[in-house]
C-alpha cells in the first residue's frame, strides 16, 4: 500500500492567529490575495429564553485549511489538461507546463483549494511543502503554528493516533473526495448544526 | 464577479443561442417547409448561428488564464466533463460551417439533410456536456435541476429570438409562432427560477430583480403578439426581446456566482 501524507487539524486548539497562513504565503512568496492555506472564521449563535429575559449564546471557532491532497481528488478527475495530477505519497500537484488556467478545478474542489495565480495565469495550490518534506522537514504551516494545532505525518500513523476524525461545518462530506486530513472538532462545532452559523471572513479566504 | 468572468457567462449564452437557432431552423424546415425553404433565409439563420458559436468560442479563450495550453484540453476526455465539452464544441462548430455551405448550395438534398442531422446531434451533445460540467457531486450549488432546465430553456429562448429577428420581415406568421414559443420557454425559465433557483440560492438582489423582470418581459412579448394579431402597429422586438435577453443574462449570472466559492 502506498504511504500517504496527511494533516491533523485540531480545531479545538486553533486560536485563529493565522500564523500558518502567513508562513505559507511567505515561504511560497504568494502575491496579495492568494492563499494556499486559509483560516476560516466561523461564527454563530442563538437566543435562549430565561424566564422574562433572553440569554445570548454566541460561539465561534476557526478551521485552518489548505489542499487536503485527497485520495480521490476531484480536481485531478476533472482537469481537462491533466495538469492536476497525483505524485508520490499522494501529493496533488499542478503541472504548469499543461495548465491553461480554466479554473475548473477550483469550482469542482469542495474545499476551494486550487487558486488562480494572476501573475502566471495558471492554477496554484498547496504542494505539502514538497521541497521541505524531501529534506526531512515538516510543512512550514505545521512548524509555524504556535498552538500546535497542526500536525503532519504519514496518514496511517495519524489515523492510529487520533482516529479518523469528524466532519465539521463548513467542510463537505469527506466521502466525496477522501481528504488526507483528520479533524479534531471544536466543542462548539456541533452547535453549527442547530444554530444560525456563517463564515465571517469569506471575502478574505 | 469574483472568479467567474463575464466571458464565461457570454460563452454559455452564445453557444446555447447558436444551438437553439439550428434547432429552430430544423423544426421550421421539418414542420413548415414552405416558409423556410428559401435558401437565403435558412442560410442567414445558420450564418448568424455560426457567428454566435465562433464568438462563444473566442469568449471562452478570454476566460482562460493561459489559452496557449488549450492544446492540452482534450487530454482527459475519459473523466473530465470540460474536456468532453471542448471536444463537442470542436466537432459542432466545423459541422455547422459545413451545414452553412450545404444550405447555400442544396437545401433539402441528401447531403444537406445528413449534415443537418449531424449538426443537431452534435449541438445537443454539446449542450448536454455543458450541463454536465456543472453537475458534479462536489458542486452542490449547481448540481441541481436548476442548471439543466436553465441551459435548455436558454437555448429555446435565445435561439428563437434571434431567428425571429432574421425572418420576421419576410414571414410574419412564423415570427408570431416564434414569439409564442419564446413566451412559453421564458415562462419555463421563470418557473425554474421560482422553484429551484430561489430554493437553492435564496432571495438575493438579482433574484428579486428577476422575479419582477421575467413577468415584464413575458408581458412585453405577449403585447407584441396581441398587436400582431390585431394587425396593429407592432412594437419593436428590440424592447421585448432585449428584456428577455437581459433576464437570461441575469439568470446565468445568478447561477455562476453561486458556483464559486465551494465552501
Amino acid at each position: 500500500m502506498i504511504m500517504r501524507y496527511g494533516f491533523y487539524i485540531d480545531t479545538s486548539a486553533c486560536s485563529g492567529c493565522k500564523t500558518c497562513q502567513v508562513a505559507c504565503k511567505d515561504k511560497n512568496d504568494l502575491e496579495g490575495g492568494l492563499l494556499w492555506r486559509k483560516v476560516i472564521e466561523i461564527e454563530g449563535g442563538n437566543w435562549k429564553s430565561n424566564g422574562d429575559s433572553w440569554v445570548e449564546l454566541p460561539f465561534g471557532y476557526y478551521v485552518s485549511l489548505s489542499c487536503n491532497h485527497c485520495e480521490s481528488p476531484v480536481c485531478v478527475e476533472v482537469c481537462p489538461t491533466k495538469a492536476m495530477h497525483i505524485e508520490e505519497h499522494g501529493i496533488v500537484l499542478v503541472d504548469h507546463e499543461k495548465c491553461m488556467g480554466c479554473e475548473y478545478c477550483t469550482w469542482a474542489c469542495p474545499y476551494d483549494a486550487p487558486k488562480i495565480d494572476k501573475t502566471l495565469n495558471k492554477m496554484s495550490k498547496c504542494d505539502f511543502c514538497h521541497d521541505r518534506i524531501i529534506s526531512g522537514k515538516k510543512p512550514v504551516c505545521v512548524e509555524s503554528c504556535p498552538m500546535r494545532a497542526l500536525e503532519f505525518a504519514n496518514l496511517d500513523e495519524l489515523k492510529e493516533k487520533y482516529g479518523s476524525g469528524e466532519d465539521i461545518y463548513p467542510l463537505p462530506d469527506r466521502k466525496i473526495t477522501n481528504p488526507a486530513i483528520i479533524i479534531k472538532p471544536h466543542k462548539d462545532s456541533v452547535k453549527a448544526e442547530s444554530c444560525k452559523v456563517k463564515i465571517s471572513n469569506r471575502e478574505e479566504i | 464577479m469574483g472568479n467567474i468572468s463575464l466571458s464565461l457567462i457570454l460563452f454559455t449564452l452564445f453557444i446555447q443561442a447558436s444551438v437553439g437557432m439550428v434547432a429552430i431552423n430544423w423544426l421550421s424546415l421539418l414542420f413548415i417547409p414552405a416558409t423556410l425553404q428559401h435558401r437565403s433565409v435558412s442560410g442567414k439563420i445558420i450564418l448568424v448561428s455560426l457567428c454566435f458559436a465562433l464568438s462563444g468560442l473566442a469568449l471562452s479563450f478570454l476566460h482562460l488564464g493561459y489559452p496557449l495550453n488549450a492544446l492540452y484540453a482534450l487530454n482527459n476526455i475519459g473523466s473530465s466533463p470540460m474536456s468532453r465539452e471542448i471536444l463537442a464544441a470542436i466537432i459542432y462548430i466545423p459541422l455547422l460551417f459545413v451545414y452553412y455551405l450545404t444550405t447555400l448550395r442544396s437545401v433539402g438534398s441528401f447531403v444537406h439533410r445528413i449534415t443537418e442531422a449531424l449538426v443537431m446531434i452534435s449541438g445537443s451533445i454539446l449542450i448536454l456536456f455543458m450541463i454536465k460540467v456543472y453537475m458534479l457531486p462536489s458542486m452542490p450549488h449547481t448540481s441541481t435541476p436548476y442548471t439543466p432546465v436553465a441551459f435548455i430553456a436558454t437555448s429555446f429562448i435565445l435561439g428563437p429570438s434571434l431567428v425571429f429577428c432574421i425572418i420576421d420581415r419576410q414571414n410574419r406568421d412564423l415570427g408570431s409562432r416564434l414569439l409564442i414559443g419564446i413566451v412559453v420557454f421564458t415562462f419555463f425559465s421563470y418557473i425554474n427560477l421560482l422553484v429551484f433557483g430561489i430554493k437553492d440560492y435564496g432571495i438575493g438582489k438579482i433574484n428579486v430583480a428577476l422575479v419582477i423582470l421575467y413577468p415584464l418581459a413575458m408581458i412585453a412579448v405577449l403585447i407584441s403578439i396581441y398587436r400582431r394579431f390585431r394587425n396593429n402597429f407592432t412594437p419593436p422586438g428590440v424592447i421585448s426581446l432585449g428584456l428577455v435577453f437581459f433576464c437570461e443574462f441575469l439568470n446565468r449570472y445568478l447561477l455562476f456566482t453561486n458556483t464559486y466559492p465551494s465552501l
